[in-house]
């Protein structure tokens, strides 16, 4: 992978992998399944979780599993109208590249 | 290093971190560890060490106070909050190779400027280092090389052709022997049978030739050509990274 992916681009990818799932996901499960579509270290997930709940985007709460609690996390309001905002954003601003990229002329 | 040591080593590097900060990340690391179904070492692997781990953290907070107090409030982080976060963003960076481009650029760039700035008498002497001993080692080294390659691409040329002279004849041969065979199939049958399977024989070995002759041409020629251009074109290549 050759292109970057900036910080409001990884909040957006973990908000749709959190969305995801109807009942909250947990820490580890976000991490893979972040990391099957960006390079990332392991150890980026973490502050980026912790963001995004400082924001009120995500919510945690812990659930029993496995005879131990674990932490879930899940989508606020406010986390599902970012969600929605960055989607738009996505669409338009792939959608220029690609026309850019695959499209003819753009003189005017 | 296992589990417990890397997790006392985070607290450690975050003890100066809020105390309800640095709770929330061990828990997360611990669990972190729980759910992965890899053995510990590994799981440590990825994660990078300790020192990697506090440091995403640390940054992580501070970027986040200058995001707070910049805008008005982490709850509605759309227009300008993330415009201050992209403007300002400089982790994350998931691959390296266009940082690894640049620095190469800049290496080469910087090699120029050692070549620019050479002595005038090191190029003079360069220069008569290329014509006294250049000249005299070169040459007849260039000569032969040629010379070589000269003789391969004949001794492929001859293989073509000779290939094709025993497709003709051994196709000529084939013919002539078949008529023969029929002509005395009637008069001596046992004869006749006898140089039918001549001309069978015959008529494969010109098959087989007409397959090597192919072969050559289709295959062992265009390869060779492609060798020989690589081999001139490598100087130039040389030349054309030399001056990128």
């Amino acid at each position: 992978m050759v292109f970057n992916t900036g910080a409001a681009l990884l909040d957006a990818i973990v908000l749709a992998v959190v969305s995801k799932e109807e009942g909250g996901t947990y820490g580890y499960k976000i991490t893979q399944q972040v990391r099957q579509v960006i390079e990332l270290s392991e150890s980026t997930l973490y502050p980026v979780l912790r963001r995004l709940q400082k924001y009120g985007f995500l919510e945690v709460y812990d659930m029993e599993c496995g005879g131990r609690n674990r932490r879930y996390y899940k989508l606020t309001m406010s986390g599902t109208t970012q969600l929605a905002m960055y989607r738009r954003e996505w669409k338009e601003y792939a959608g220029k590249i690609n026309g850019m990229f695959e499209g003819g002329a753009i003189y005017e | 290093m296992n589990k417990e040591e890397f997790l006392k080593k985070l607290e450690e590097l975050l003890s100066d971190v809020d105390a309800a900060e640095r709770s929330e990340a061990i828990h997360y690391y611990q669990e972190y560890f729980q759910d992965s179904e890899k053995a510990e070492e590994d799981v440590i692997k990825e994660l990078g060490s300790p020192q990697e781990v506090a440091h995403s953290i640390r940054e992580e907070l501070a970027e986040k106070e200058i995001v707070l107090a910049g805008t008005v409030a982490g709850e509605n982080a759309g227009g300008e909050s993330q415009e201050a976060e992209q403007s300002k963003e400089a982790g994350w960076q998931t691959a390296g190779s266009f940082s690894a481009n640049s620095d190469a650029s800049q290496q080469s760039s910087s090699q120029e400027k050692e070549k620019k700035s050479m002595e005038p008498w090191v190029v003079v002497l360069i220069i008569l280092a290329v014509i006294f001993v250049g000249i005299p080692v070169g040459l007849p080294l260039l000569g032969s090389a040629l010379t070589l390659i000269v003789g391969i691409i004949g001794a492929m040329l001859g293989l073509v052709v000779a290939g094709a002279i025993c497709f003709v004849v051994f196709g000529l041969a084939a013919v002539i022997c078949f008529v023969v065979s029929i002509m005395k199939l009637v008069a001596a049958p046992l004869a006749g049978v006898i140089i039918l399977g001549i001309s069978l024989l015959l008529l494969g070995l010109c098959f087989l030739s007409a397959l090597i002759t192919w072969k050559m041409c289709s295959v062992v020629i265009p390869a060779c050509v492609r060798g020989v251009v690589y081999l001139c074109r490598l100087p130039f290549r040389k030349n054309q990274e030399a001056t990128v």
